[in-house]
């Protein structure tokens, strides 16, 4: 008889382990919905604007592929960077299909988050970085797609290069080198903008 | 405000019945997880496809390298090879296209690959590079490049092979060029037998021109590039002032054998008036290489 698998029982596993225990039993799958369903919908607000219902849709997507894509998961990856993979995708996907690119980003970065991209862009400490919030935001979706990536993964989902290298399927090198052009646009804009930077 | 509420009510409610929802969409629509089987023969058939590119790459590598080292062997003159559809044919423009399609193709069967998303393409194009070729090297001396060269001259447009550039370039006997292979030879004789690649034989004179090292080049079974002149007193005679090795390079474990002909043909070593005249004509390499 199939036992289903208790709250805390699930609890003491990691990601991985419970990708790998779903394979024989389907309910250990719940654990991971439980566990991504909150930074997946935050992940894919960030990728764009979608409607509520949109976005559910789009969560059981990622994660029916992803359950479906089980014995694919390489489990010398982390199960996160694999399942970001699958949201980033899936979501790019989607997106493809409506041909725009709506906004994304700005409703959904924390204080934490923004000051973490801010700082790291050496914007002028004086200036009051709430007051720029705005314009780093805007500045941050006039990018190319390819920089808007590299930037939320690292910033807003603190991601290591190697994860993102993991996620969006490019080498660790063009990680860095995209993430250091990214920030060099990112400068140049917010100085056009009148924001000097130290 | 409202409407806010009821939205985060919403929200909450949805989350709550996220994970209730992905279950029983993948009870309902009866999902189940992939087999690895099928994963694992992707990622064999991406990496097969890929070595199997790589593979194609050598052999567009060893094209390359047989015309590369037969250049030499097909220019009589510099000068005369001055048309652009010449250096189009001679130049390995097809195989180098070739090369980067097959290397492109792999960097994109490689990226299809469970890691192969961690390679820079500069590194898998490096290896590609390199691997082809070694790979490319070795079927080059097998003789490969010089089948391919034959095969590809009869499917792409505008293409020779290095044979029939070399005959181009070099058999013109009326110009003073003639290319083929030496037959007959002796040391102590000063004239040899030629076969011309429309199989005519040719009884070639050495003129005074010629240098020792000329001379030496001259052994039964190898090819060779003349300059010279038709003789006036016979139309197959030849007076040779310039002598160059024009053996095809890489032919290989193909390489035609050597017909020998030696027992049908008797060399005339030319009457003795014959040999007064191309000595009184110390002028006759005139043109070719003045005395």
């Amino acid at each position: 008889m199939e036992t289903t698998p208790t709250h805390s029982s699930i609890s003491a596993h990691t990601d991985e382990d419970l990708a790998l225990l779903s394979l024989t039993d389907k309910q250990n799958f719940v654990g991971l919905v439980d566990r991504y369903e909150a930074k997946l919908r935050r992940y894919i607000r960030r990728l764009g604007k979608f409607s509520t219902e949109d976005e559910d849709d789009l969560l059981q997507n990622i994660f029916i592929k992803t359950y479906q894509n089980l014995n694919a998961f390489d489990t010398s990856l982390k199960f996160s960077s694999w399942v970001y993979r699958i949201a980033h995708n899936e979501t790019i996907s989607y997106m493809r299909h409506r041909t725009a690119r709506p906004e994304g980003h700005a409703g959904y970065v924390t204080d934490e988050e923004f000051n973490n991209l801010a700082s790291d862009l050496d914007i002028h400490k004086e200036v009051e970085l709430k007051e720029i919030r705005g314009a780093v935001l805007h500045a941050l979706e006039s990018l190319d797609k390819k920089y808007q990536d590299i930037l939320v993964l690292k910033y807003f989902e603190y991601k290591s290069y190697e994860e993102i290298s993991d996620i969006l399927l490019i080498p660790p090198g063009t990680v860095a080198v995209r993430l250091s052009r990214a920030k060099e646009q990112m400068r140049k804009i917010m100085n056009n903008k009148g924001y000097t930077h130290a | 405000m409202h409407k806010n509420e009821n939205n985060n009510q919403y929200k909450q409610e949805h989350s709550l019945r996220m994970s209730v929802l992905v279950m029983e969409k993948l009870e309902v629509q009866k999902r189940s997880p992939t087999p690895k089987a099928y994963f694992v023969l992707r990622n064999v058939l991406m990496w097969s496809l890929a070595i199997f590119t790589l593979v194609f790459g050598a052999l567009s590598i060893s094209g390359i390298l047989f015309r590369l080292s037969n250049i030499g062997s097909i220019l009589p003159d510099p000068l005369r090879f001055s048309h652009v559809i010449d250096v189009f044919r001679l130049f390995p423009l097809f195989w180098v296209v070739v090369f980067g399609l097959f290397v492109y193709v792999a960097y994109l069967e490689i990226r299809q690959t469970k890691q192969g998303y961690k390679y820079d393409l500069s590194w898998i194009v490096g290896a590609m590079f390199i691997m082809s070729t070694l790979l490319g090297i070795f079927l080059y001396y097998l003789g490969v490049g010089f089948i391919l060269d034959k095969v590809a001259s009869r499917y792409v447009p505008f293409s020779s092979d290095i044979e029939m550039i070399q005959k181009n370039q070099w058999f013109s006997p009326e110009k003073g060029f003639l290319v083929g292979q030496v037959i007959q030879a002796k040391d102590e004789q000063e004239v040899f037998v030629l076969r011309d690649p429309d199989g005519v034989l040719w009884e070639v004179l050495f003129s005074e021109a010629l240098t020792d090292a000329e001379k030496d080049i001259i052994r039964e079974g190898r090819t060779v590039g003349l300059q010279g002149m038709i003789s006036e007193n016979d139309k197959y005679m030849f007076i040779v002032c310039k002598i160059r090795s024009v053996e095809i390079q890489g032919r290989g474990r193909f390489v035609l054998p050597v017909s020998h002909v030696q027992s049908i043909i008797e060399i005339k070593t030319g009457t003795s008036s014959e040999r007064n005249y191309l000595k009184l004509r110390t002028n006759v390499c005139e043109g070719v290489r003045p005395l």
